[in-house]
């Protein structure tokens, strides 16, 4: 325990997050004595080096015994996959961002700063099993979610984002404060592993209503960061109006964290309510069968809406928005079954749906650099000419569909197996039936890649050479279509759910 | 008898001025109006032994951000006060189906940290606060983290409010 350790033992532990905190203050500090302004580059190398630092001791830290430290703060296998989920996921988006042909030169120090301080909310926000911390991270990556949503002022439909998003967020959060204290009135604690103890103690004494509200109103403040219906209203705005490696970052990184957190608070806060949990002392309980049908309806109503509103979409981004709201459906699905297999499954698809959106994203980025638009129709005849590019956005339209033998297939099975074998098989048979309405408008982008005519005004005169994009593009898409990879993904989603039901 | 006497007196207050916050047709006067109820919940932490809470409730949501609403108020163009009659009452509907959904359950509430912890605190809590915020395995950790918090949130404030990018002043 804590106690045994010395203070340097115990600061070793969260090293990663010193290493990124002196990052992101070597960032501001750069970009104040004026490298931000003249030399942006050299300030998202210094992130990017910062950043590459502290994966590498994250991945140094794979290894290590499960410990608390600083009384709150837990290092075990999900929080340090994690963590490096969303380092890495933060890199991307700054190579994305420096890959950016469109955007204004202004605020490029704020953008990395903000970058930097969110992968630290986020690192506190998948790390830690206490109520306070949790909820500082998550204002720690939900402020610079604001900020950075805002980033370019000058444009309106950016500021008009920011704008939704600040105030959409804010009452997200208050919501969930408001239930997180709650809980914390009832079980005397603000420790998820003690919680627990109280929560099946209230639910056995019949008074599950009470367990009830206050888990409704955090799944509010989850819900809106995942982007769950009725709570995704912001994300078609958000993401068409921030630029695209923001709407990048929102979708993958910010989601992945809230996706963590959430799979912690509900493995360990509800570990004796769960269904199939290691320790769930009743059979199933109406507060368990409740929540259950919760998360299932949550998960079928995010999947409709994701995938119908997305197939009348024309421009690229709200597409992919409508599509990533769908995903996160498909993730819930996992969480609902409320048992391990269920958690794995969630969890090995949030990695799958890291590599195939992030590919998504790029591919906008870079057909956007290319024609200067963000519409499908920018997209026309460019498959023959950037054959390299083109046949990763197949890859990821194949994978983001699920069809074999891409990762998307097999995260979605293994997600649809947990339903099923959980209880929810009309779930399951949902999400095979979304999966084929999802073809229509990912074929829709494929299509216009190879099958239509280029029209007149399409490319740009100077249109920009980005090999590094056009490289990432590649490495993720092969990332995706090598499914052997997904082995060791869902090992490493294995290990930490265990490590966070047996805590 | 005096504490339950202060009691109803702060719950009306905060409730009264929170309402006519939420009614008046004039923005300034709600704004006023939100400062009772900033009041009422400063009395109600004293009420509760939470000296400091109080304090800093007062110094910071009366004082400071009660003046920054009063400033927004100010600079923005007047709103017209058409009063939405529907929406105030979809609103009601909404809390009142889940107050009676929820009453009888939650009046069966236990609620441990009350019942756990000694609430009198007889010598004021600063100290304690100021401790437990430093000390290693109490919130030094979040207390720090709170700092990267607020320098996130000025940045992208002073970012995002700033008016000309520096290289146009030249």
């Amino acid at each position: 325990m804590a106690d045994a350790l010395s203070y340097l033992d115990a600061l070793k532990y969260i090293l990663p997050e010193v290493a990124l905190t002196i990052g992101l203050c070597a960032v501001l500090i750069w970009d104040l004595l004026g490298g931000g302004a003249d030399r942006p580059r050299e300030g998202a190398w210094l992130s990017l080096g910062f950043l590459g630092l502290t994966c590498l001791l994250l991945i140094q830290r794979l290894g290590w015994q499960e410990a608390t430290v600083f009384g709150m703060v837990r290092v075990d296998p999900l929080a340090t996959v994690f963590k490096l989920f969303i380092a890495t996921a933060v890199g991307l988006v700054i190579a994305f961002d420096l890959a950016d042909r469109r955007q204004p030169a202004e605020g490029k120090g704020e953008t990395w700063f903000l970058l930097l301080t969110a992968a630290l909310g986020g690192f506190f926000l998948v790390g830690t099993g206490n109520l306070i911390l949790l909820y500082l991270g998550l204002e720690t990556l939900g402020l610079s979610s604001y900020a950075l949503a805002g980033i370019h002022k000058r444009d309106r439909a950016g500021a008009e984002a920011s704008l939704k998003y600040v105030v959409y967020g804010a009452l997200a959060s208050g919501v969930l404060l408001f239930g997180a204290s709650l809980l914390y009135g009832m079980s005397g604690t603000l420790e998820m592993r003690e919680m627990a103890r109280f929560l099946v103690f209230a639910v056995d004494e019949g008074r599950s209503a009470q367990v009830l509200l206050p888990t409704l109103l955090i799944l509010v403040g989850f819900g809106f960061k995942l982007s769950l219906f009725p709570f995704q209203w912001w994300a078609p705005d958000v993401y068409q109006g921030v630029s695209t490696p923001i709407a990048a970052f929102l979708a993958v990184a910010s989601k992945g964290a809230a996706l963590a957190a959430l799979v912690r608070l509900i493995a360990v806060a509800y570990s004796g309510l769960l269904r199939l949990g290691p320790d769930t002392f009743l059979p199933e309980t109406d507060f368990t069968r409740g929540f259950v049908l919760l998360l299932a309806l949550m998960s079928a109503a995010t999947m409709l809406f994701g995938n119908l509103a997305a197939l009348r979409q024309e421009n690229l981004k709200r597409l992919l928005a409508y599509s990533s709201i769908g995903h996160a459906g498909y993730m819930l699905m996992g969480v609902a079954v409320l048992g391990e297999a269920g958690f794995r499954a969630a969890l090995a698809y949030s990695f799958v749906y890291y590599l195939m959106t992030l590919g998504a994203f790029g591919m906008v980025l870079y057909f956007a650099n290319q024609s200067g638009s963000e519409d499908i129709r920018g997209l026309h005849g460019m498959g023959p000419r950037h054959p390299l590019a083109a046949t990763a956005t197949i890859v990821f339209l194949a994978s983001l569909t699920g069809l074999p033998p891409t990762a998307g297939f097999f995260g979605k099975w293994y997600l649809m197996v947990a339903a099923w074998e959980g209880g929810l098989p009309w779930l399951a048979l949902l999400t095979a039936l979304m999966s084929v309405v999802s073809l229509f408008y990912y074929f829709r982008i494929a299509r216009a890649l190879f099958l239509r005519p280029e029209e007149e005004a399409t490319p740009l005169p100077d249109a920009p050479r980005t090999p590094v994009l056009g490289g990432i593009l590649a490495v993720l898409a092969a990332g995706t279509l090598v499914f052997l990879w997904f082995e060791p993904l869902l090992a490493a989603a294995s290990v930490g759910v265990e490590a966070v039901l047996h805590w | 008898m005096g504490e339950v006497l202060a009691f109803w007196f702060f719950a009306a207050l905060t409730i009264g001025c929170a309402l006519l916050a939420l009614l008046h047709r004039n923005v300034v006067n709600s704004a006023f109006a939100l400062l009772g109820t900033l009041l009422g919940l400063a009395g109600f932490y004293v009420l509760l032994a939470a000296d400091f809470l109080a304090m800093t409730q007062v110094l910071i949501y009366a004082g400071g951000i009660l003046v920054l609403i009063l400033f927004g108020l100010m600079l923005t163009p007047p709103v017209t006060n058409e009063r939405r009659f529907g929406r105030i009452l979809v609103a009601v509907a909404v809390v009142g189906l889940g107050a009676v959904a929820f009453w009888e359950k939650a009046r069966g509430a236990v609620w441990h940290a009350a019942a756990r912890e000694e609430l009198a605190a007889p010598a004021g809590t600063v100290r304690e606060i100021g401790l437990e915020f430093l000390r290693r395995d109490s919130w030094l950790l979040p207390f720090e983290l709170a700092s990267v918090v607020l320098l996130a949130g000025l940045v992208g404030a002073v970012y995002i409010a700033r008016r000309r990018f520096p290289r146009e002043d030249v």
